[in-house]
């Protein structure tokens, strides 16, 4: 037993660096290549641990393989197109300005329901106000809405407004992240100083997020008292 | 780009590792219908005393190599060869050579099947 309990957390460690190494996307996102390679992989990796008669390599070879292979495919593909279009296909679109393409549905076998469970996906519960939808490779549907549907955006009502990076997290369960600081230049010095006008260290806050103008959001640890979010100084 | 180098890269050690193991499993397997052969004409002779430090030979090659081979080849199939190997020697003890013959006739027949389920041929692949 003690050969299964070893071998399963080894091939576990090698999917997770396979994983990494090809440099996944979520499981709803991947390409038909991708899933069918994910698949495989996970059911290569039971044989080993199912039965201890086979060496362990004939779990971890394979999934090498089959990684290193789809990792070359992509670099291929990344400059084929007809290659590309060959392993995972191409965008279809099924609703061209208003007008349902029955032909394009029939010919994905696209049933009404999953067109509208589709359009439900992406809030839109009229077909009236589709304007364009595309099927992707993966699978999921793409809308874009007709003007008059579409959500209002500042630029419709003329506001004026800036861009601003998004706050990052400088302190994650007690620690600092320095990489974070640095992307914003914000010194080390400024987080304690300003936590201990709050008379807190770094050790005693479980999350704090600066953004570019240094307005920051602090959470404690369970066992004090909730921060205000305030302005930098 | 830095990925396809390691693809590439991890790609050549397995074909190599693969390659290294086929070229082991020969040579093991040569050295060991050569012994077997030999332990038979022994037998077949009646020269016991050299069948009997030939099957030492046999043996104690073995247990050298099957180590490694155990690492890319099934287990059952080499601890049945073990399996065989061990009698080997009481046989010739207890003076029972046709039984000893019988064995060192499935340990080549399991060394040729060893070697075919190794090798790429089409058979083994489809």
């Amino acid at each position: 037993m003690l050969i299964i309990f070893v071998r399963a957390i080894l091939l576990y460690i090698l999917i997770i660096f396979s994983m990494r190494f090809m440099g996944k996307r979520q499981i709803g996102e991947l390409q038909p290549g991708e899933l069918v390679m994910t698949i495989m992989i996970s059911n290569m990796a039971a044989l080993p641990i199912e039965d201890t008669n086979i060496p362990m390599l004939t779990g971890a070879v394979p999934i090498l393989a089959l990684v290193c292979f789809e990792i070359l495919l992509s670099c291929i593909t990344l400059k084929n197109k007809r290659l590309r279009e060959t392993i995972s296909g191409s965008p279809v679109i099924i609703v061209e300005d208003g007008v349902v393409k029955q032909e394009e549905l029939h010919k994905l076998r696209f049933s009404i329901d999953d067109l509208m469970e589709g359009l439900r996906s992406k809030d839109v519960f009229d077909l009236q106000e589709v304007h364009y939808a595309i099927v992707e490779t993966n699978g999921t549907l793409s809308v874009l809405k007709k003007f008059a549907a579409q959500n209002t955006t500042a630029e419709m009502l003329d506001l004026q407004g800036e861009d601003n990076a998004p706050p990052l997290v400088v302190i994650s369960d007690g620690r600092l992240i320095k990489d974070n600081l640095d992307r914003y230049g914000i010194k080390e010095s400024w987080v304690r100083s300003t936590l201990h006008k709050k008379y807190l260290q770094v050790s005693d806050v479980f999350l704090m997020t600066v953004d570019k103008n240094n307005n920051y959001y602090i959470v404690n640890k369970a066992e004090y008292a909730p921060a205000n979010k305030e302005e930098g100084l | 780009m830095k990925r396809m180098v390691w693809s590439i890269a991890i790609i050549t050690v397995i074909i190599g590792a693969s390659v290294f193991g086929i070229f082991n499993l020969i040579h093991v397997s040569d050295e060991m219908l050569e012994l077997t052969s030999s332990a038979q004409k022994a037998v077949d002779d009646e020269d016991i005393k050299k069948a009997e430090e030939l099957t030492e030979q046999l043996s104690s090659f073995w247990d050298q190599q099957h180590r490694t081979l155990i690492l890319y080849v099934r287990h059952n199939d080499v601890d049945e060869i073990s399996k065989y190997l061990s009698e080997l020697k009481q046989l010739l003890e207890h003076g029972n050579y046709s039984e000893y013959s019988s064995r060192i006739s499935h340990v080549e027949l399991l060394l040729q099947h060893l070697l075919d389920s190794e090798i790429p041929t089409i058979q083994n692949i489809l």
